[in-house]
């Protein structure tokens, strides 16, 4: 076989300098996001319970979002796929999420890697130990206008393969997320069942919204 | 990652991961879209990279499992056979036309370590860490590549004189 023959001819295959454009605009694109008054969104009466039903840390704004445009942020609402966050200057953010769900545990090109406060690659310690812990604190306001610092605890089990990782809040939201044979599925528990390592989801009712199990898949 | 740096990236990059995707999907809007998810998959890594060589090889492994992926999507375009395509290079010399068309007529598999081997100069053990494949099975692709190559181009060559 020719190598020379080989690279003058593959040489050739190019990109689109199109595809190349739209992919630096993607970049460009994911840098806004949508800005609005959280105005008829933040209905009084929604407890704090309720608004973390679906449970978003700041490490997983971050990298919904790609960055820096939402560091020194806090959560100050939740819904069911979207959000509103808050700088110290009174910029608001209104985000919608894309997923189905926001994984707090991904698995990027072999490595297992763990979204909290920041990235962290757990796959030589899973496999190792079988088992990863960590702990890291979250800002999170109420609509009455309270901070509260919350522990976050995460605990993944299993193997690179299959694995389950469960995030708690602390304050009785627990989101986990089990890959197994290559399909990912996600739980939300709410209520003191959520504080325990297990158990059965409860619905809550709060202000008018209720937060119960949501299980559902990727679209994989 | 800065956006110059990134912009820098795709420059640099950019038609190594569509040549990777375009030789195991054979399809240039598949390809494209592996190129475009790649990056993106860059742009979100705040480089880690210890160097130029460890951030390429991170990014051929990310654009090798992205074509996986676009294979097992259920929103697959099929591999359209090559004489349907219209979008294959045009090139200088009817000989690189000849090579381009028997290599993208062997098996997926085939195509990637040849591509890998002989144009991007990587040896069977690191094309086997690029593709998450065993030593062995890389090099028995490779072998039986050369062999279909090397009869199908001299069959090729013979009948155009």
């Amino acid at each position: 076989m020719d190598r020379m023959l080989f690279q003058e001819t593959f040489s050739q295959l190019h990109a689109s300098d199109g595809a190349k454009q739209e992919v630096l605009q993607m970049t460009e694109n994911r840098k806004h996001s949508r800005r609005r008054l959280a105005g008829a969104a933040r209905v009084a009466g929604i407890a704090a319970a309720a608004m973390m039903a679906l449970v978003v840390t700041a490490g997983a704004i971050n990298v919904a979002t790609d960055g820096a445009f939402l560091e020194g942020f806090t959560i100050l609402w939740v819904g069911d796929k979207e959000f509103v966050a808050q700088n110290e200057a009174g910029d608001e953010v209104y985000m919608v999420s894309a997923d189905d769900g926001i994984d707090f545990v991904t698995e990027e090109d072999g490595r297992l890697m763990l979204h909290a406060d920041r990235e962290i690659d757990i796959t030589d310690a899973l496999t190792e130990n079988g088992s990863y812990h960590y702990e890291y604190e979250v800002t999170v306001s109420s609509e009455d206008g309270r901070e509260d610092t919350e522990v976050f605890t995460v605990d993944v089990t299993g193997s690179t393969e299959e694995w389950t990782a469960t995030q708690r809040n602390g304050i009785g939201v627990a989101v986990t997320i089990t890959s197994e044979n290559g399909e990912v599925s996600r739980d939300i528990l709410v209520g003191a069942e959520a504080m325990d390592a297990e158990g059965a989801a409860t619905d809550m009712e709060s202000g008018g919204k209720s937060a119960s199990v949501v299980e559902y898949q990727t679209a994989e | 990652m800065t956006d110059s740096q990134f912009e820098k990236a795709v420059e640099t990059y950019g038609d190594t991961i569509f040549r990777v995707a375009y030789s195991y999907l054979k399809n240039r809007s598949d390809a494209e879209d592996v190129m475009q998810e790649t990056l993106l998959k860059l742009y979100q890594e705040d480089g880690r990279f210890e160097s130029e060589e460890h951030r390429k090889r991170w990014l051929i492994r990310v654009a090798v499992n992205q074509c996986k992926s676009t294979l097992r999507s259920t929103w697959l375009r099929r591999t359209v056979p090559l004489e349907e395509q219209t979008d294959t290079p045009v090139f200088d010399r009817p000989e690189q036309s000849e090579l381009f068309d028997q290599v993208m007529a062997l098996p997926k598999n085939y195509r990637l370590v040849v591509y890998l081997y002989y144009y991007e100069g990587y040896q069977a053990r690191e094309i086997a860490e690029l593709t998450h494949r065993n030593l062995s099975t890389v090099q028995t692709w490779l072998m039986r590549a050369r062999g279909q190559l090397q009869r199908s181009l001299k069959e090729a060559w013979s009948r155009n004189g």
